[in-house]
């Protein structure tokens, strides 16, 4: 990762200046080192960017809670799709390949959960509910949710995964696939909503700004 | 050394003003009238009228079962001189079974209704709360009061009243402005 070596290297100059007592030289790398700081965005380790993410202040999460139902929306940066594709044997020149494949799309993660467990295990209790509700997660999210850009105009949902956990996870994720709308980033937000799916909820709308999606971290891959 | 004291002071009163302005936070008590909001929140005439035209089909659907149900009705009532004793028990039990299988669906009906008048409210309930918390935060209110006519605000100033502001914001929001 480029800016935390970079970082590295002025924290080693830093500490050099101030054995030195060049205070004018000092005050200047602070600076710098203090801007450096604020614009990290290339991570080392998928770990350190999924840390990046889920902090709030950063932009990517949005959570919601209606009628005890958790809703959390996570924008999903192109290189964490990346990572799952490439090795050590991985060329430069295939790495640009795959990330311009996956760099066309958005990518936004909904989990949803009730006390810490599925919405399946948590919230229907009858067999047929049971029924209507995998139904309704494997084949019918795509006319639930609705991606709608700041001029009110919608986007097409090009494809949705739910990957059945049975009872293991303690959410039920989701991942929607949406192109990268040249237009739709054009604006300064765009909105996400999911109608309600039975729970009671209404719908959940979220409101996302594009500026962090524009400036997506990346990884130091 | 004198020459960098001066940069360095009024860089930190700089960053100091900066934080100072950034944190302050309007002290000010206000309210929004919720029912107004919702009373005048664009999108609310639109579920509204999806709403009822969904409630009027299964309406209209449970209308047409009770009318062809009377007119059996009347029909076994005219016939019934003229029926054997088997005919007529045989017959008020299809009725009577008609007329238990007519009141589920009209249960279930007004069950589907209720369920679909409380999804139109909550939705408008989370567009309005998500609209207020953003009006909040970038215009700074530490708190904003809701008033909804249960007396939870018995007094406050004209001045305090941020329902038209926030409707207008709510509105041009919805209809993409």
């Amino acid at each position: 990762m480029r800016s935390m070596k970079v970082n590295k290297n002025m924290i080693c100059i830093h500490s050099q200046l101030l054995v030195k007592g060049n205070l004018k030289a000092l005050f200047v790398c602070t600076l710098l080192l203090l801007l450096s700081a604020c614009n990290q965005n290339v991570f080392d380790s998928k770990k350190e960017l999924l840390a990046h993410l889920q902090d709030s202040k950063n932009g990517y999460i949005y959570k919601k809670e209606i009628n005890g139902l958790n809703y959390t929306l996570m924008y999903r940066p192109t290189d964490m799709l990346v990572q799952q594709e490439i090795n050590d044997k991985t060329t430069q020149n295939e790495l640009d390949s795959i990330r311009s494949k996956y760099g066309k799309y958005i990518y936004l993660n909904i989990a949803l959960a009730k006390n810490g467990e599925e919405v399946l295990n948590s919230v229907i209790n009858k067999k047929s509910d049971f029924g209507s509700m995998v139904n309704q997660l494997v084949f019918g999210m795509g006319q639930k949710v609705h991606l709608i850009s700041q001029t009110r105009d919608t986007l097409e949902l090009l494809d949705y995964i739910y990957p059945r956990e049975y009872g293991m996870s303690k959410s039920t994720n989701m991942m929607f696939v949406y192109p990268r709308n040249e237009d739709l980033l054009k604006n300064e937000y765009f909105h996400f909503t999911i109608e309600d799916i039975g729970l009671s909820t209404g719908e959940i709308g979220f409101k996302i700004s594009t500026r962090v999606i524009k400036k997506e971290p990346k990884l130091n891959l | 050394m004198k020459k960098l004291i001066i940069p360095i002071v009024s860089i930190i009163t700089i960053v100091l003003i900066s934080s100072f302005v950034a944190n302050n936070s309007k002290n000010e008590l206000v309210y929004v009238d919720v029912n107004k909001l919702i009373e005048g929140y664009n999108r609310t005439k639109v579920e509204k009228e999806a709403f009822t035209e969904k409630t009027n089909v299964l309406k209209a659907n449970v209308d047409s079962l009770i009318t062809n149900w009377q007119t059996e009705l009347k029909v076994y009532e005219k016939e019934r001189s003229s029926m054997g004793e088997k005919e007529i028990e045989l017959r008020q039990e299809l009725l009577a079974n008609k007329q238990q299988q007519i009141n589920n669906y009209q249960q279930a009906v007004q069950k589907q209704v209720q369920e679909e008048d409380q999804k139109m409210t909550q939705t408008l309930i989370n567009d309005i709360n998500d609209y207020v918390q953003e009006y909040g935060k970038k215009h700074g209110y530490p708190m904003i009061f809701g008033a909804g006519g249960n007396g939870n605000i018995m007094y406050a100033e004209e001045a305090s009243d941020l329902t038209d502001e926030v409707l207008i914001g709510l509105n041009a929001q919805y209809e993409g402005e």
